[in-house]
């Protein structure tokens, strides 16, 4: 009777436990639909949330503000602004945002030209190579980055011409060359994806 | 006597209060007497004295035998020791099965609806990714980079609307 009485609790117990944890198994399962599902090309994005998009908000201010202090004549207002733009907290740190590298890589190239604009070539180099730094892939950004230091080089070869530094503007030319041919051939594999995606993106 | 004439006959049956008491009155007195002197609690030996005696008990009871008297006091603990752990057990199995059977029926009633709730269904939410495919066209050598942060600006903010929606279930 003993036995009995301690081994119907022991299973009601057991029937109930187990009947609670099925529910909150059952609980805990997505109810409509928490799983993100992939809705562009880059399986494994983070969902595009609002700290993504503050940061994009804040990134777009900061160019038309450049636009503003450039069409003003405000050459260093503008490079400051996009300054501001490049050491700016980005979002989810630790896991890279595609969309936030590829801003900072545009960024880092107007930048650039900003910087080529007002004579300083290094500083303008610099940037350039900072900017790689945000787009490793073959793609537009990184053809255009490639690009501006082509426009670096080529620049920095007139400097060196006038200076009468003749061997060393025909190495920047040189440079420059290489930078261009670079830059068509990431355009060529850009081009390529594109197409071998059927043109869907 | 009272003046009144009674009739002879009912007259002579009655014994004279006076008259000495005969055989059989003196061998139930007797009989009541020794009943009334023996201590031990037998009945039915004499009706007059079984009485007598439960009388007086009522009125003024005898010290019972102290063995019997203990051994009385031993039972009664070992009874209600017995009957107090009974008790208790028996509280303790129906506050458990109580417990258990509510507990149980809760659980079976989320279980139910989770069970018959909405099959999940893959949320498409915009991730982030490449803005490439939002440029065709090649890049401008020189420029265009406000233009740019413009369209990646707008297209992701749609895309986090969009995202909004999808949370909140409406597509």
């Amino acid at each position: 009777m003993k036995t009995w009485s301690i081994a119907s609790l022991f299973a009601s117990l057991a029937l109930a436990i187990s009947l609670v944890i099925a529910a909150a198994t059952g609980a805990c399962r997505p109810s409509g639909g928490d799983s993100a599902g992939i809705h562009g090309d880059d399986a494994g994005g983070t969902p595009i949330d609002v700290e993504v998009m503050a940061f994009l908000s804040a990134a777009r201010a900061r160019h038309h503000e450049a636009n503003v202090r450039e069409d003003s004549g405000d050459l260093p207002g503008a490079i400051d602004a996009l300054q501001k733009l490049v050491t700016m907290k980005t979002p989810h740190p630790g896991a890279p945002i595609v969309e936030v590298e590829e801003v900072l890589a545009d960024a880092y190239a107007r930048l650039a030209e900003l910087r080529i604009r007002a004579k300083d070539l290094d500083a303008a180099g610099k940037d350039v190579d900072a900017g790689l730094a945000h787009a490793k892939d073959p793609t537009y950004f990184r053809g255009h980055l490639l690009e501006v230091k082509g426009v670096v080089e080529e620049e920095r070869a007139k400097v060196l011409e006038a200076a009468g530094k003749k061997d060393e503007a025909k190495e920047a030319r040189a440079r420059a060359i290489q930078l261009f041919d670079e830059v068509v051939g990431i355009q060529m594999k850009v081009i390529d994806k594109t197409l071998g995606d059927g043109g869907a993106k | 006597m009272d003046g009144k004439k009674h009739p002879p006959d009912l007259l002579d049956s009655q014994p004279h209060p006076d008259a000495p008491a005969s055989e059989e009155e003196l061998t139930a007195s007797a009989r009541l007497r020794d009943a009334l002197e023996d201590p031990s609690p037998v009945l039915g030996r004499s009706p007059e004295a079984d009485l007598a005696r439960s009388l007086a008990l009522s009125h003024a009871p005898r010290d019972i035998d102290p063995k019997e008297h203990r051994a009385i006091v031993d039972r009664a603990i070992v009874e209600g020791a017995r009957r107090a752990k009974k008790r208790q057990r028996g509280v303790v199995i129906r506050v458990t099965f109580g417990v258990s059977a509510i507990v149980a029926v809760a659980a079976s009633v989320l279980f139910y609806f989770n069970v018959r709730g909405p099959a999940p269904v893959a949320m498409e939410l915009a991730v982030t990714r490449s803005t490439q495919p939002l440029f065709p066209e090649r890049f401008p050598q020189v420029g265009g980079e406000s233009a740019r942060i413009d369209r990646i600006a707008m297209a992701r903010s749609a895309d986090l609307r969009e995202n909004r929606f999808a949370r909140w279930g409406v597509r």
